[in-house]
């Protein structure tokens, strides 16, 4: 069960890794979305991805597009983590396909939730 | 809306504090050894036109890097203590930009070691606030650009 997380800042991948790994994810990582498309291509199944908006190359909202364009990717669940709270920009990235918002800054607990929400941990960690 | 002092130091807090867990506390000294440190800028423009530049002595960025990367300060690499100020930057623009009306972008953060130069320039006009993050300086300035007289 893989999860790819999608941040230009190797400290945010990081701390999202030491989140998501222990609810039994192997993690893929990429520092933007161009990479981001090449890791899917490459890993094959991934159950959710976590992506940053603002990131050089390919931003978030791209690499939303890219993926909700491709039908191969369908099952898959986007989480945009982003410090983007305008109501404008979340509008555009749920319309481009993403299922669910964390705002930066967040804690574990706040992702965990937003996870579960969505179906992808299960209900009882961290309760 | 614009930015005041109060506000920009509640942003500092919520993303050094509620997220990283650090011990934040204000202060008033709003100084530190700036040839020895890491400073990240970031710009915002559109709707609202700012800077916002978090300067980090060595020993904080060292602080905030390795809690980020959850690894013992000796074992952190250069790139790894930038990028962890970067993005302390990044989280503190964008909590910004929400807050200001209108729509704005925010640039990706340009991080370096300031070697002494004020990268808004001596006549700098705007918000700085101060922490002790951990016992050491950690220092905010906000540039608001539309808030300059032309």
């Amino acid at each position: 069960m893989y999860a790819l997380i999608i941040d230009d800042s190797r400290a945010m991948r990081r701390i999202l890794r030491n989140i998501v790994e222990p609810l039994g994810f192997e993690i893929l990582e990429a520092g933007n979305g161009q990479e981001g498309l090449t890791c899917l291509h490459q890993a094959g199944h991934v159950e959710v991805t976590l992506v940053d908006w603002n990131m050089p190359v390919m931003n978030g909202l791209e690499f939303v597009k890219a993926v909700r364009a491709d039908d191969s990717w369908r099952e898959m669940k986007m989480v945009m983590v982003t410090t983007e709270t305008e109501p404008a920009q979340m509008a555009r990235a749920l319309m481009a396909g993403v299922d669910e918002f964390v705002m930066k800054p967040f804690t574990a607990d706040i992702l965990i939730d937003k996870l579960k929400l969505i179906g992808v941990a299960a209900t009882g960690y961290a309760d | 809306m614009s930015i005041d002092a109060q506000t920009l130091q509640q942003v500092v807090n919520d993303v050094c504090s509620g997220m990283l867990g650090l011990d934040m506390v204000p202060t008033d000294q709003a100084c530190c050894d700036e040839t020895d440190a890491v400073s990240a800028v970031i710009r915002i423009s559109g709707g609202w036109d700012s800077l916002v530049q978090v300067l980090a002595p060595r020993t904080t960025a060292k602080i905030i890097a390795s809690t980020m990367f959850a690894t013992e300060e000796a074992a952190l690499s250069e790139e790894e203590i930038r990028d962890a100020v970067g993005e302390i930057v990044n989280m503190v623009g964008g909590n910004l930009k929400g807050i200001v009306e209108g729509e704005s972008s925010l640039s990706l953060p340009c991080v370096g070691n300031t070697g002494g130069e004020p990268p808004f320039g001596a006549d700098f006009v705007g918000i700085t606030v101060a922490h002790n993050c951990q016992g050491d300086p950690l220092i905010v300035r906000l540039l608001d650009k539309s808030a300059i007289p032309g």
